[in-house]
């Protein structure tokens, strides 16, 4: 027996064929309404463990024998059987209370220490160390590393473009890891403006076209980020990083880092790197 | 040095396992280098800049993976190649056994935890009173941690 418990709340209606299985997610895609806008719109069937995302259908169950999907305006036929949706994820960061940027400096110093202890062996999290001297043989690795960074730094200097096409697209994984940390950095931009009304859409809209991928799971995802849409883990992450204590923050930084093999981690490095790149400067103006 | 490879379509392994499985192999004598990455355009550049290039990767698409090995001899490299898929499902099936046993119900945690007698139910509140329930029938006491039950 299958029970919904979430339903994203950018999940759009319409009809949608099987794409990729792997363990607990099933993924469906959508032909887009009309050619060239857009492209295919993904949508991910979870299992309850994986958490609510914006494009995420959480259920309770097996989903072995789910062949099918179809999203109506209050139903969701999933295998043919029908579910009502009663209520949907908002997967927005609406924070309640006034912000202080000191406060968010405290808590990324700890994010950051948190964020180094529990990145898995393979993630992005070397980018946060200091480059050492030493020139590591030449390999594949060292060349992904090489480029890696480059972009990295360019990032952090300011030029997203450039910072974007020399991360985009690389790294291990279906989502590569560079992807998970472009998608990191446009959350981490869209929470610096919903926390202090920040002008970043000059940014947002650079990094995004920059960073545009003809992997479906990344352009969902990075589509997603653009638009300050969060899945659960970063938004209660996001959530601890302006509203609540440095142990908040670490267990939400642990909570997320164990997304995926190294997606969490890769997407917390650009959630990292972007509110660093801005607090200082808040923290200047508030002083 | 013989540079080998191949595109293998259809399945999908984690980021952690292709990086483990690229590391091994290219941590085996007379193996110069390897890769098992996805075939994006940036990750087959890399592959470029780094030696590794073949043109039959040229074909492969973003969700298909991608094979190189640079080894001292063809023998070598054509038995690292027949070896990956191999190696791929030793580290995947190593990382599930592995991995901490998570009940999935109410019913799986009290199996696995037969002395206990408390349970934390902390679950959106339309589902919490049925699990409470079923807690209070199996004689544990129980801590709710849910609103509109």
């Amino acid at each position: 027996m299958i029970e919904i418990l979430s339903i994203g709340d950018r999940v759009p209606a319409g009809k949608y064929r099987p794409f990729f299985r792997f363990a607990g997610a099933l993924n469906f895609v959508r032909a887009p309404h009309r050619p060239g806008l857009g492209g295919p719109t993904l949508v991910c069937v979870i299992e309850e463990s994986k958490g609510a995302g914006p494009l995420n259908i959480v259920v309770r169950g097996d989903l072995s024998a789910v062949m099918s999907l179809e999203v109506r305006k209050s139903q969701v036929l999933l295998g043919g059987s029908p579910f009502k949706i009663e209520r949907r994820y908002d997967s927005a960061l609406s924070l309640t209370r006034p912000v202080s940027p000191e406060a968010l400096g405290n808590n990324l110093a700890a994010f950051e220490v948190a964020l180094l202890k529990n990145a898995p062996a393979g993630s992005l999290a070397f980018l946060l160390k200091r480059e050492t001297d030493e020139t590591p043989p030449a390999s594949y690795m060292a060349e992904l590393a090489r480029t890696l960074r480059e972009g990295f730094e360019r990032l952090l200097a300011g030029d997203m473009s450039g910072g974007a096409r020399a991360i985009k697209g690389r790294g291990f994984g279906l989502t590569p890891g560079g992807d998970d940390l472009l998608a990191g950095f446009l959350l981490g931009l869209n929470a610096l403006h919903a926390a202090f009304g920040l002008d970043v859409s000059k940014e947002v809209r650079t990094l995004r076209r920059a960073s545009r991928s003809r992997n479906l799971f990344s352009e969902a995802f990075l589509r997603c980020a653009a638009e300050g849409r969060f899945f659960e883990s970063a938004k209660v992450l996001a959530s601890a990083l302006f509203q609540g204590s440095d142990e908040e923050v670490r267990r939400a930084c642990a909570r997320l880092s164990a997304v995926g093999a190294s997606s969490g981690a890769d997407l917390s490095v650009g959630l990292l790197s972007a509110l660093k790149l801005h607090a200082s400067k808040l923290q200047k103006v508030s002083a | 040095m013989i540079i080998k490879g191949r595109i293998k379509t259809g399945e999908y392994f984690d980021s952690v396992t292709l990086m483990i499985v690229g590391r091994d192999i290219s941590a085996m004598p007379g193996v110069q280098d390897a890769a098992v990455v996805m075939g994006t355009k940036e990750n087959q550049a890399i592959l470029k800049s780094s030696g590794l290039w073949l043109s039959e990767f040229e074909s492969a698409g973003d969700t298909d993976l991608l094979f190189a090995v640079k080894a001292e001899s063809e023998e070598l490299a054509g038995k690292v190649m027949q070896g990956i898929d191999q190696q791929l499902k030793n580290v995947r099936n190593r990382a599930d056994a592995d991995e901490e046993y998570r009940p999935k119900s109410f019913e799986a945690a009290l199996n696995a935890l037969p002395g206990a007698n408390v349970a934390l139910i902390s679950i959106a509140g339309r589902y919490a009173g049925e699990e409470a329930m079923k807690a209070l029938k199996a004689g544990l006491h129980v801590m709710l941690f849910s609103d509109n039950v």
